[in-house]
C-alpha cells in the first residue's frame, strides 16, 4: 500500500466517517490546521449572512397595476392566442380616429403582460378611451379595440399583475430590486398589524409565520417596471413580504459544508488547497501527447501557448489555469479543449458567474461552428438566457426535439417495433420525462451559471437524495470549465466544483472582479463588531462614536466636533474612541478636549480652540461655550440642544439658521446603528479591493495615501478603540477575514493567494496561491490579442497591464489583417461633451446621450453604405457605466430604430437588409463581448465614482475591434484633482494620442 | 400431521459501503434501443449511431447523430451491449444484462455513492445472495450517527460483487419495493453500523405441497415480509432429521405412519388419547446444514402405543376419558369394545366395570383413606350398586 500514490490509496481505502477521511488525507496528523478549520471562516461568514437575511424581510404595499383591457380586433373579433402572446413587451401605438389633437398627444403604451386565455392586456398607463391602437403582430400592423375590465372581471383573472410600492414611500435603495434580480418565486402576505410582530421573529420562526398568513406564487416579474404577476389578487390591506432570498447563500454554505464534512475522494485537490503549502502533495500533470487539433490548426502567434494549455488541461489531475487579456483567444482555447475532452468521452460542465458570461461563450462557440458536433444543453430559465442561445436551453430542446420525434414517428407508414415501443411511451404521458432524460443522459456539454447549474434535473435529484443523508454521490461531470473566473469568488466556485473531478479556470484578473452583495458583507461585519465588543458597552454608541470620530479626524478642515454626553459611560466611549483616532492619525492627544478635566481651567485658551473634538456634559459645554472651537463640523448628543452651538454650526456651514431639532427627530435623521457603521466599513473594504490594481501616477506627494491605501487608512480610523473590545478579539483581522472570504476571485486566489487581505498564520494555497512549481505546470498566459486595433489596445497595454506588472497585452502581428473597416476614423477617439450629470437619483447625462446618439447615427450611415466583408451586419455597441444612462439611451435608441419592444439589441435596416446590430449594455454586463465600434458614455461630471476602478475601465476600453469613441467631459477628467484618485482615467483624458472627435462624422 | 413449521430468529447486521450499485429502472428509450440492436444483430448487422438516428428506421428518427452516439455509449456504460475493437461505439452483441433487460423491460442503471446493506449474519440458509435482506439508498437522516466500526469489507459482502440480487430496496423517498439490483463494486473498507436487527425465518413444509420460506421482521426503517426460495429439502427428510435430533428415529413406524411411544412420552396426554396425535418438544431443533431452529410447530404428530401393555394403558385411559355420565353395564361394555378396537394390531384386554371402579378407588385411597373419590368412580360404581 505504501508504494501506491496517496491518491490511489484514498480511492481504494476511503473511510466513511468525516474525521477518518481527514485523517486519511493526512491533514489531522500532519498539520495543525485542518481543512475544516481553514474553512471555518467561510462557514461562519455564510452562517451569519443567512441569519441576517432571514431576520429582515422587506415588506411592500401593493396596488393593482395600471389598467387591464380586453382586446379585440377593430371589428370586435377575438385575436388568436398565439398572436396575442407575441404582443408581450411591445408598444401600442395610437392610431388616428376622429380626434387628431388627442392622437398627437398620445404616446405609445407598453404592454406589460398578456393573458391570452381571457384576451386581456395589462398596460402601465391609461389608454385613451375610444381610441384605436395598433401593434405589430408577425410583421404587420394589427388595429385593436380596447375595453376596460370591470371589477368582477378583474377578480376572475387567474394571473394578476400587481405593482409593488415601498412601505414608507421613501426614496433611496429599492428593496425590491434584489428581489427581482434574483428571480424570487414566492411572495408572502401578512396583515399590516402583524408585520411588526413578524420583524421580531428571527430565522425559521419567521418563515413559518410567513407561510401561515398566506402565499402567492410569482409567475413573472419585471424589475424595470416594479411589477410582478401573481397567481391571484392579494387581500386588501395586506402587505407583500418579499421572502428573503437565501437560495444563493444556502447553496454556497452547503457547498462549503459538503467539502468540509463529507468530501468525496475526487475532491481531494480541493481540500489540499487548505493544507499547509509545504505539506500538500500535488500530482503534476502528466505529459500528454499532442492531440489532433480541431480548432487550433493554424500556426500563429500565441497558438502554441493555446495548444500547450489544452494539453495541460487534458492531462491535469486537478487544476489548470488560463489567463489572457481581452481578445487573446480564451474562448477559442475553450472550444478546442471541449472538443478534445469530448473526444475522450468526458462529460463537461461549462460555468460562469453570470448568464451573460455563459451565453457569451456559447455564442462564440456557435460563431466558430463549435456546436455542430456537440450535444450542448444550456441549463437555466429561458427568460435569463439570450434569445439566440435559447435553442440550446433544456426547456427548448425538450419541446422541439420531443415534438419532432413524435411527429416523425407518427408520420412513418411502416413503423419498426422499437419505434412503436417508443411512440407508445411518448404517447403514454411520459413524454416530458422521457425526452428530458434522453437529452440529459446524452448531453456532452452542459452549460449554466455557477448557481443556476443546480437546476439541472440530475443534479437536483442527486442533491435531494444526498441532502438528507449527507451522501457523497459521485461527481456527475468529469471536467468543470469556469470561464470569466475573475468574477467568481471561491465559495461560488465551489458549488459547481463539487460536481466535477477536474477544474479548468479561465479568466483575466484585470477584468471585472466578483460581484459583491454588499448586504452580506454588512451583515457579517455587524456580527463581528457586536461579538468583538465588551458586554457592558453599548454597541450602537460605539458605532456612532467610531463613525463620527473617523469623519472628524479624516476631514479636519471641515471643523471640530462637539459631543454632549449624558453619562460617564458615554463620556468614556467617546473619549476612548477620540484618543484612538488621534493616535492613528499621529495627532497629539491634546486635539481631544475632555471638558471634565480640571486642568482645563488653567490650560491655554488657544489649545482649547484648536481641539478637533470636544467632549463634555451639557453643563460643561455651557460653561466652556466661549472656549469651544468656532469652526464646527457637527454636534452630537446633547450638544444639539444648545442653541449657541447650533447657531455656530449653521454659521460655519453657511446655511440658514435652523430650528433646533427635537431629540426624537435627531435620532430619526441620524441613524446611530451598528448597521450604519458596518455599511461604512463594508463599502471601503470593497473599494480597497476593487482598486487593488491602482497604480499612482504622482511621485511628488506619494506620502499621502491614495487608491486602496486611502480606503485602508479610513478603515483603520473607523475601528473602535482597542480598550472597548474584548481582550484577545482582533476586530481588524476579523474584518480582513470577511473581505478575504467574500472578495477575491478563485483565479486570483489560486495564483497569487489573498495578498490583499491575508489573515491567519498558516500559509496555504488559498492564502498564498499554489506553490510556484505547481503553478508553472498548470498555468499559461495568452499574450497576443487579435481583437482590437493597435491604436485601441495601446492605452490599456501601457496603463493597465504593463503598469501593474503584466506584460500580457501584445498585438498579434497580423491583427489588422483585412478587416474591411474603411471608415476614416479608427482607433480611440474622445468626443468631449460639456454636460452635467443629474444631482440626485439615477446617474444620467442628457448631453452625453445626445452626443452618443449623434455618433451612433454616423456609424449607422456608414454601415448602410458599406458592407462587412463577411456579409454579416456591422456590430455596434453603446456602453455606459450606469443603468440610469442606459435607460435614457434605450428610449432614444427605440425612437431612432422604431423598435419599441426591444430592450438590449436593436437592428438598423436600410434597403431591406440589416446593416448593423446595435447592442446597448452596461460595461459590467458587456464583459466577454466585443463589437466593431463602441460608443462609451462616461456620464460623470461630479466626481469619478467607480470609474476609478482599473478593472472596470479595462473592460470598457477593450471591447471595440476598430473604433472606440469615448463620450465624456474631457476637460473635467483632465483636471489635476483626478490625477491621484483616478490616474488611469486622468491619463486617458490627457493622452495626446487619443484624438479629439470634434470633426467626427464629417468624413463619410 | 400435514405440515412442519420451523422458525428461527436471524441476526441482521448493517454495513455502509461506498460503491457502485445498479438498480433496475424502467428505461423505455434503452429498452427500445435494445430492441433495435437485437433486430439488427439477428440480421447479422451491427447497430451504429447512424442507424439509431435513421429518419426511417431509427429509434431517434431525425435526431442529431451525436445524440445517437451518446445513447449507444450509454448502453455500453450500463453494460447492456458490447462493441468491438476498432468500432467500440457500435453494438456488436448484447450482454447477459442486455438480454435480460430485453426480457424484463427493465434496465440495470448503475449509480455510485454510499449505500447501506442489511445482511443476515452467519445463517445456514440465508447465505450468498440470500443473505441480503435490504439494500437502502443512502437516505435516512442518520442524525450524525457515525458510530460504526470501519473495517475491511467482509468476505460475504465482497462475494456479492457482480451478483444480481432480488431484494427489498429502500428508496430515499421512504418507500420500499422488491427490486433487482447488481452490486458492481464495493470499496475495500466498510463501516459496520452499531445497530442490528432481528428477522424471523419461518419455514413451512407441507406434506404434499411446495415448502415456503418466509422472512419477516423490522430491519432498520423497513418492514420485512417476503417469501424466499426455500432450501431444496423434502418434508420427509426434514421430519426424519427432527426425529433423529430427538433420538426417536427408530420409533417411527413407516407402515403405520406413526410414532411409537409410551403414554408418558406424550406431551398432551388427554388430547393425544382422543386424537392419537401429539406435539413434539419443539425448541432448539438443529438440522444439519440448515442450522438450528428456535421454535418448531410440530403439532399433530401421529402416535401409537409402543407395545401391548402400552396399548392397554392407552385404551384404559381413553375409556375413563369417555365416562362423562353414569354408565350402565351395557353401555360400559360397548365402550370397552370400542377402546380395544382402537388398537386392533395390539393384543390386550381391559378390566370390567367393577374392576375398573375398584382400581380407581384403590388409586385414590392409596395414600389417605378419607380422600374424596373421583367422580368417574361414582359414575361407574353407582350403576353397579343400583343393580
Amino acid at each position: 500500500m505504501r508504494d501506491l500514490p496517496l491518491y490511489n490509496a484514498l480511492i481504494t481505502h476511503w473511510p466513511r466517517r468525516p474525521e477518518d477521511r481527514h485523517k486519511a488525507l493526512g491533514f489531522a496528523n500532519a498539520v495543525k490546521y485542518t481543512a475544516r478549520e481553514q474553512l471555518r471562516p467561510f462557514r461562519a461568514y455564510y452562517g451569519t449572512v443567512l441569519q441576517a437575511l432571514q431576520k429582515r424581510p422587506p415588506a411592500m404595499r401593493w396596488r393593482r397595476l395600471g389598467v387591464a383591457v380586453r382586446v379585440t380586433t377593430r371589428n370586435g373579433e377575438p385575436l388568436a392566442p398565439e398572436d396575442l402572446n407575441t404582443c408581450r413587451g411591445k408598444h401600442l401605438t395610437p392610431t388616428r380616429r376622429d380626434n387628431r389633437q388627442r392622437y398627437r398627444g398620445a404616446e405609445p403604451i407598453e404592454i406589460l403582460e398578456v393573458d391570452s386565455d381571457t384576451s386581456t392586456l395589462f398596460l402601465t398607463s391609461q389608454h385613451l378611451r375610444g381610441m384605436l391602437y395598433k401593434v405589430a403582430i408577425r410583421g404587420r400592423n394589427e388595429v385593436l379595440r380596447l375595453t376596460e375590465l370591470g371589477e368582477r372581471e378583474w377578480e376572475e383573472l387567474r394571473q394578476v399583475p400587481i405593482e409593488l410600492v415601498d412601505i414608507d414611500e421613501a426614496p433611496g435603495d429599492d428593496p425590491a430590486l434584489p428581489f427581482f434580480e434574483r428571480g424570487a418565486r414566492d411572495i408572502y402576505l401578512v396583515p399590516e398589524q402583524a408585520f411588526q410582530l413578524l420583524l421580531e421573529r428571527p430565522g425559521r420562526e419567521l418563515e413559518r409565520t410567513l407561510k401561515r398568513y398566506g402565499r402567492r406564487q410569482i409567475l413573472r416579474g419585471s424589475a424595470r417596471n416594479r411589477y410582478i404577476v401573481v397567481d391571484g389578487l392579494p387581500q386588501p390591506n395586506t402587505l407583500v413580504v418579499l421572502r428573503p432570498q437565501t437560495y444563493v447563500v444556502r447553496q454556497q454554505e452547503d457547498a462549503i459544508s459538503r467539502l468540509s464534512d463529507i468530501p468525496h475522494p475526487a475532491h481531494r485537490p480541493l481540500l489540499q488547497l487548505f493544507a499547509e503549502r509545504d505539506k500538500a502533495r500535488w500530482q503534476p500533470p502528466a505529459v500528454a501527447p499532442a492531440p489532433q487539433w480541431r480548432v487550433l490548426t493554424q500556426d500563429g502567434p500565441g497558438v502554441q501557448t493555446q495548444r500547450e494549455f489544452v494539453q495541460i488541461a487534458l492531462a491535469t489531475n486537478d487544476f489548470a489555469f488560463l489567463e489572457g487579456p481581452p481578445g487573446s483567444g480564451k474562448t477559442t482555447t475553450i472550444h478546442e479543449l471541449i472538443l478534445q475532452l469530448l473526444e475522450q468521452d468526458k462529460k463537461v460542465l461549462l460555468c460562469a458567474s453570470t448568464h451573460v458570461a455563459v451565453d457569451n461563450v456559447i455564442e462564440r462557440l456557435v460563431a466558430q461552428g463549435g456546436t455542430n458536433d456537440i450535444h450542448l444543453v444550456r441549463v437555466g430559465a429561458e427568460d435569463n438566457v439570450k434569445r439566440n442561445i435559447r435553442p440550446f436551453t433544456l426547456e427548448h430542446i425538450m419541446q422541439t426535439r420531443g415534438r419532432q420525434l413524435r411527429k416523425r414517428l407518427h408520420s412513418l407508414e411502416h413503423r419498426q417495433p422499437w419505434q412503436e415501443q417508443l411512440l407508445r411511451e411518448l404517447a403514454g404521458g411520459g413524454e416530458q420525462h422521457l425526452v428530458e432524460r434522453l437529452v440529459l443522459d446524452t448531453a456532452q456539454l452542459v452549460c449554466g451559471t455557477t448557481i443556476g447549474i443546480l437546476q439541472h434535473p440530475a443534479v437536483k435529484e442527486q442533491r435531494r437524495r444526498g441532502r438528507r443523508a449527507r451522501n457523497i454521490d459521485e461527481p456527475p461531470f468529469d471536467v468543470l470549465i469556469l470561464d470569466e473566473a475573475s468574477k467568481t469568488p471561491f465559495p461560488e466556485f465551489l458549488v459547481p466544483a463539487l460536481l466535477a473531478r477536474r477544474w479548468i479556470i479561465i479568466g483575466d484578473p484585470r477584468q471585472l472582479s466578483p460581484y459583491v452583495e454588499m448586504s452580506w458583507i454588512e451583515a457579517a461585519i455587524t456580527k463581528t463588531f457586536t461579538d468583538a465588543l465588551h458586554n457592558d458597552v453599548d454597541a450602537a454608541l460605539v458605532a456612532r462614536a467610531a463613525l463620527r470620530c473617523a469623519e472628524c479626524f479624516a476631514r479636519p478642515r471641515d471643523g471640530a466636533l462637539v459631543v454632549g454626553v449624558e453619562s460617564e459611560e458615554e463620556r468614556k466611549v467617546w473619549l476612548e474612541q477620540a484618543y484612538a483616532c488621534a493616535e492613528r492619525c499621529n495627532w497629539p492627544r491634546a486635539t481631544v478636549w475632555d471638558l471634565s478635566e480640571r486642568d482645563n481651567e488653567s490650560g491655554p485658551r488657544h489649545h482649547r480652540a484648536c481641539a478637533q473634538i470636544a467632549i463634555g456634559s451639557t453643563a460643561e459645554l455651557r460653561h466652556f461655550l466661549d472656549s469651544l472651537p468656532l469652526d464646527l463640523a457637527g454636534l452630537e448628543g446633547s450638544a444639539t440642544s444648545i442653541d449657541a452651538l447650533t447657531r455656530r454650526l449653521d454659521a460655519h456651514k453657511r446655511r440658514p439658521p435652523q430650528t433646533p431639532p427635537t431629540h426624537s427627530a435627531t435620532h430619526k435623521t441620524k441613524p446611530t446603528t451598528v448597521e450604519a457603521w458596518a455599511h461604512e466599513v463594508a463599502w471601503r473594504l470593497v473599494r480597497a479591493y476593487e482598486l487593488r490594481y491602482h497604480v499612482p501616477l504622482d511621485t511628488e506627494d506619494s506620502g499621502r495615501p491614495c487608491g486602496p491605501e486611502l480606503y485602508k487608512k479610513q478603515l483603520d480610523l473607523l475601528l473602535p478603540s482597542s480598550s472597548l473590545l474584548r481582550p484577545g478579539g482582533d476586530l481588524a483581522a476579523n474584518i480582513a477575514r470577511i473581505g478575504s472570504v467574500a472578495l477575491p476571485s478563485i483565479l486570483e486566489r489560486l495564483q497569487r493567494g489573498d495578498s490583499h487581505n491575508r489573515s491567519g498564520d498558516v500559509e496555504t494555497a488559498m492564502s498564498a496561491g499554489l506553490p510556484e512549481e505547481q503553478l508553472r505546470t498548470r498555468h499559461r498566459i495568452l499574450r497576443y490579442q487579435r481583437r482590437m486595433d493597435p491604436m485601441i489596445s495601446r492605452f490599456p497595454r501601457e496603463h493597465i497591464y504593463r503598469a501593474t506588472g503584466a506584460d500580457t497585452l501584445e498585438d498579434a502581428p497580423n491583427v489588422l489583417g483585412d478587416r474591411g473597416w474603411t471608415y476614416l476614423e479608427k482607433g480611440l477617439l474622445w468626443e468631449s461633451v460639456i454636460g452635467g450629470e443629474t444631482r440626485t437619483g439615477p446617474k444620467i447625462n442628457k448631453e452625453e446621450v445626445n452626443a452618443s446618439l449623434r455618433t451612433l447615427e454616423r456609424l449607422l450611415d456608414y454601415s448602410a453604405s458599406c458592407q462587412r466583408p463577411d456579409g454579416e451586419p456591422w456590430e455596434f455597441a453603446v456602453l455606459t457605466f450606469y443603468t440610469g444612462q442606459e435607460r435614457e439611451l434605450r428610449e432614444r435608441l427605440r425612437q431612432l430604430t422604431g423598435q419599441w419592444g426591444r430592450y438590449r439589441t436593436f437592428e438598423w435596416r436600410r434597403g431591406g437588409r440589416v446593416c448593423a446590430r446595435i447592442e446597448l449594455c452596461t460595461v459590467d454586463r458587456f464583459q466577454g463581448h466585443e463589437a466593431d465600434a463602441v460608443v462609451l458614455s462616461l456620464v460623470r461630471t461630479r466626481g469619478v465614482g467607480f470609474l476609478d476602478s482599473p478593472n472596470r475601465l479595462n473592460v470598457a476600453l477593450t471591447r471595440a475591434r476598430h473604433l472606440l469613441v469615448i463620450v465624456g467631459n474631457r476637460p473635467y477628467f483632465r483636471d489635476r484633482r483626478h490625477r491621484r484618485r483616478a490616474p488611469i482615467l486622468w491619463a486617458l483624458a490627457n493622452d495626446e494620442e487619443v484624438h479629439s472627435a470634434l470633426t467626427f462624422g464629417d468624413q463619410t | 400431521m400435514n405440515e412442519l413449521v420451523l422458525e428461527r430468529t436471524v441476526t441482521v447486521v448493517a454495513y455502509d459501503f461506498v460503491g457502485r450499485v445498479a438498480v433496475t429502472e424502467k428505461r423505455p428509450e434503452l429498452y427500445a434501443l435494445l430492441m433495435q440492436a437485437k433486430a439488427y444483430l439477428d440480421d447479422g448487422r451491427q447497430l451504429t449511431a447512424r442507424d439509431v438516428c435513421d429518419p426511417d428506421k431509427g429509434l431517434l428518427a431525425g435526431w442529431p447523430l451525436v445524440i445517437g452516439e451518446r445513447l449507444l455509449a450509454l448502453a455500453h456504460e450500463f453494460k447492456l451491449a458490447e462493441g468491438e475493437k476498432g468500432r467500440p461505439r457500435n453494438i456488436v452483441r448484447l450482454t447477459g444484462d442486455g438480454e435480460s433487460a430485453l426480457q424484463q423491460q427493465e434496465v440495470l442503471v448503475p449509480r455510485s455513492g454510499q449505500w447501506r446493506i442489511w445482511l443476515a449474519e452467519q445463517d445456514d440458509i440465508l447465505q450468498g445472495e440470500r443473505s441480503v435482506l435490504v439494500v437502502e439508498e443512502p437516505t435516512p437522516d442518520r442524525g450524525g450517527q457515525f458510530g460504526g466500526k470501519v473495517m475491511p469489507t467482509p468476505k460475504e459482502l465482497k462475494l456479492l460483487e457482480e451478483k444480481k440480487l432480488e431484494v427489498l430496496y429502500g428508496t430515499h423517498r421512504g418507500t420500499t419495493a422488491m427490486r433487482t439490483l447488481r452490486i458492481d463494486k464495493v470499496d475495500p473498507t466498510v463501516e459496520k453500523m452499531p445497530t442490528s436487527a432481528r428477522a424471523t425465518l419461518r419455514w413451512t413444509l407441507p406434506r404434499d405441497a411446495r415448502p415456503e420460506l418466509h422472512l419477516s421482521g423490522k430491519v432498520g426503517a423497513w418492514t420485512l415480509d417476503r417469501l424466499i426460495e426455500p432450501p431444496p429439502c423434502s418434508f420427509e427428510t426434514v421430519w426424519r432429521e427432527i426425529l433423529k435430533a430427538h433420538g426417536r428415529l427408530d420409533r417411527w413406524n413407516d407402515e403405520l405412519g406413526r410414532l411409537l411411544c409410551t403414554l408418558h412420552e406424550v406431551e398432551d396426554r388427554p388430547l393425544a388419547l382422543e386424537t392419537l396425535a401429539t406435539r413434539l418438544p419443539s425448541t432448539q431443533i438443529r438440522l444439519p446444514e440448515l442450522g438450528k431452529f428456535d421454535v418448531g410447530e410440530l403439532h399433530d404428530v401421529p402416535v401409537y402405543p409402543l407395545d401391548d401393555a402400552e396399548a392397554r394403558r392407552w385404551a384404559e385411559g381413553w375409556l375413563i376419558q369417555q365416562v362423562q355420565d353414569h354408565v350402565w353395564p351395557d353401555q360400559f361394555a360397548r365402550l370397552r369394545e370400542k377402546a380395544i378396537n382402537r388398537f386392533p394390531d395390539r393384543r390386550f384386554g381391559l378390566s370390567e366395570q367393577g374392576e375398573l371402579a375398584a382400581t380407581l378407588r384403590a388409586q385414590a385411597t392409596r395414600n389417605a383413606k378419607d380422600t374424596a373419590l373421583p367422580s368417574v368412580y361414582w359414575r361407574l360404581q353407582t350403576c353397579l350398586d343400583l343393580g
